[in-house]
């Protein structure tokens, strides 16, 4: 099926998706630029790295299309580079990931990638059979567990070729085994405690391998470390940041916004290269347009939605609405295109954006504490962010949102500015915003 | 009426693992709405999941229907989570991802104080639903 504009309402409801970040055809169907320049100085630092390994932390709030634009960067990179995409939650299902996962699943997806037919039929040469009899060793011995077996007979050591497809197999049994077995996951980490180093020799040997026989710089980006609880993500970060730093690739991994306002974050700096995406914000700080933000919004709803489906205004409700936010817009648009077909429309009206913005309002509602409203009626007067605990939570529901245009600032989602009126003494909407 | 007519138009065309949160206070009110809306949403199927101290983790559900259920659009009712654990909501912001995977039409019964729960516990999930959807008796 092609890839294109929503020619209906139905197809808008599908295609307006706020879960899932755009890849592939869809990266390519509907990706709008942003106009920062996030992604470019990641590309700059990692062509300037010429393949040495560097750390790098990639970090911002959510639905702020971070996802989409990682996307965007390794398909800028893909001929260039070995890229290994590990997402933590797929292998660990529960919200316990520690230090010693992120390392074992990004070595496995890295084995895992290397072993594969497609890439070692395409290769200029040959990894070194020694190389993957070493990563077979460390994953049938130390990652499972498993006795030394007999020495190789003659006629075995002619089955050589199949080490890599045997590598392969061991990485899928290890993710459907990690997984869904509690034991073996148990009995994993706690072997690992001792003999992780062994884990990234080897990883780090058919790294240096790929690079000299494939010609490919590896780069390994690695998702879902942004998504802990902050009390492991600190383990995960502030506790072993030499562990997380220890392969010889270029390493992306995703960091929790939240941690940003900790007080160790400073001392990552010495480790990692940290990029931050920030939101878009339609106004600048003084309460002006942002017409280049308004653009690209714009930009973002025309590549996927057929112009006729939807009202000037409502398109213009739904941006303001969004404060700036990606999946909010993308949630927005999709909310608005659900309310008119359900009464038999052919376009989004101006009355479906205002429903679909009576919607949100009352998912903030749904989310907000009578104590939180006050708090957002002092940061729409002063704009200023701190590192206070009654903020975080502000910020993670996006009922307070920090921008980085002009200096670093935040505003309250304009959905909740009705809200403010109603339940805090005092307040007014300034006009102008 | 209009609040039904907009779920089922959104669990008819959003893409699969869209999902939605669903407020309630009355159980009888819960029970007729869910069954109003599977008519409307005929010939897709609805299934129905309850949260219980044994299996506290929709996850787990989903990861265990049959190849028959996965293969056959569905929307499928998550009830009870009001009585879920505190870490279920924390694995549900954790599994994100792996609830955008799922083929079905997710629908997540709660009463208005779990959801509060549920937005503050697991903020990455609630950023990405597509819609609440109020059958609450009383405001």
């Amino acid at each position: 099926m092609e890839i294109g504009p929503a020619r209906t309402l139905a197809d808008a409801i599908r295609i307006f998706d706020p879960r899932r970040p755009l890849e592939g055809e869809t990266l390519r169907a509907f990706y709008a630029e942003r106009g920062g320049d996030t992604r470019k100085r990641m590309r700059i630092h990692i062509e300037v790295t010429s393949g040495e390994p560097s750390s790098m932390l990639f970090t911002g709030h959510g639905g702020s299309g971070k996802s989409t634009e990682l996307n965007k960067l390794i398909e800028e990179l893909d001929k260039e580079y070995l890229v290994v995409k590990v997402r933590t939650s797929d292998i660990v299902a529960r919200a316990d990931l520690t230090y010693v996962d992120v390392i074992l699943i990004t070595a496995m997806a890295l084995f895992r990638a290397a072993s594969n037919e497609q890439l070692i039929q395409r290769a200029p040469a040959q990894i070194a059979e020694e190389v993957w009899r070493q990563v077979k060793q460390v994953i049938e011995h130390v990652i499972f567990g498993h006795q030394p077996t007999h020495p190789t007979t003659s006629s075995e050591a002619s089955l050589n070729l199949s080490i890599p497809k045997t590598i392969f197999g061991l990485t899928l049994e290890f993710e459907a085994r990690f997984k869904n077995e509690v034991d073996t996951r148990a009995k994993i980490r706690e072997r690992l405690r001792d003999n992780l180093s062994e884990v990234i020799n080897k990883a780090n040997r058919l790294i240096e391998e790929i690079q000299r026989r494939h010609r490919l710089p590896v780069l390994l980006l690695v998702e879902d470390t942004d998504k802990p609880d902050p009390g492991r993500a600190k383990e995960i970060f502030f506790d072993h940041p030499q562990s997380l730093t220890a392969l010889k690739a270029l390493t992306i991994y995703t960091f929790p916004v939240a941690l940003r306002y900790n007080s160790q974050f400073i001392e990552l700096d010495r480790y990692f290269k940290i990029f931050r995406m920030p939101n878009l914000a339609l106004v600048h700080k003084d309460g002006t347009i942002n017409r280049r933000s308004w653009r690209v919004l714009g930009e973002v709803i025309h590549r996927r939605l057929d112009p006729a489906l939807i009202a000037p205004k409502a398109r213009q409700t739904i941006i303001r609405a969004s404060g700036g936010i990606m999946g909010l817009l993308i949630a927005l648009v999709q909310s608005a295109a659900t309310n008119a077909h359900a009464r038999g429309a052919q376009r989004i009206e101006h009355s479906d954006a205002m429903a679909a913005l009576a919607d949100l309002r009352k998912d903030f509602v749904a989310a907000l504490r009578s104590e939180d409203y006050p708090i957002l009626a002092a940061r729409y007067k002063d704009k200023r962010l701190s590192n206070d605990d009654a903020l975080q939570p502000l910020l993670q529901m996006r009922a307070l949102l920090e921008y980085e245009n002009d200096d670093t600032w935040c505003d309250v989602h304009p959905a909740i500015l009705p809200l403010l009126e109603e339940r805090v003494a005092g307040f007014k909407i300034n006009e102008s915003a | 009426m209009h609040t039904l007519a907009k779920l089922s138009t959104l669990l008819r065309h959003a893409r699969d693992g869209c999902f939605a949160i669903a407020l309630w206070d009355d159980a009888a009110t819960r029970e007729r709405v869910m069954k109003t809306l599977s008519n409307m949403l005929s010939p897709i199927a609805t299934l129905t999941w309850t949260c219980s101290a044994l299996d506290p983790h929709p996850i787990d559900y989903l990861s265990q229907l049959s190849e028959a259920q996965r293969t056959e659009r569905a929307v499928i009712f998550f009830l009870g989570l009001e009585d879920a654990p505190a870490d279920a909501f924390k694995a549900l912001d954790y599994q994100r991802e792996l609830l955008a995977q799922q083929p079905h039409g997710l629908v997540f019964w709660l009463t208005p104080e779990a959801a509060h729960q549920l937005a503050r516990r697991a903020p990455h999930f609630w950023s990405q639903h597509s819609g609440i959807f109020d059958f609450a008796t009383t405001t």
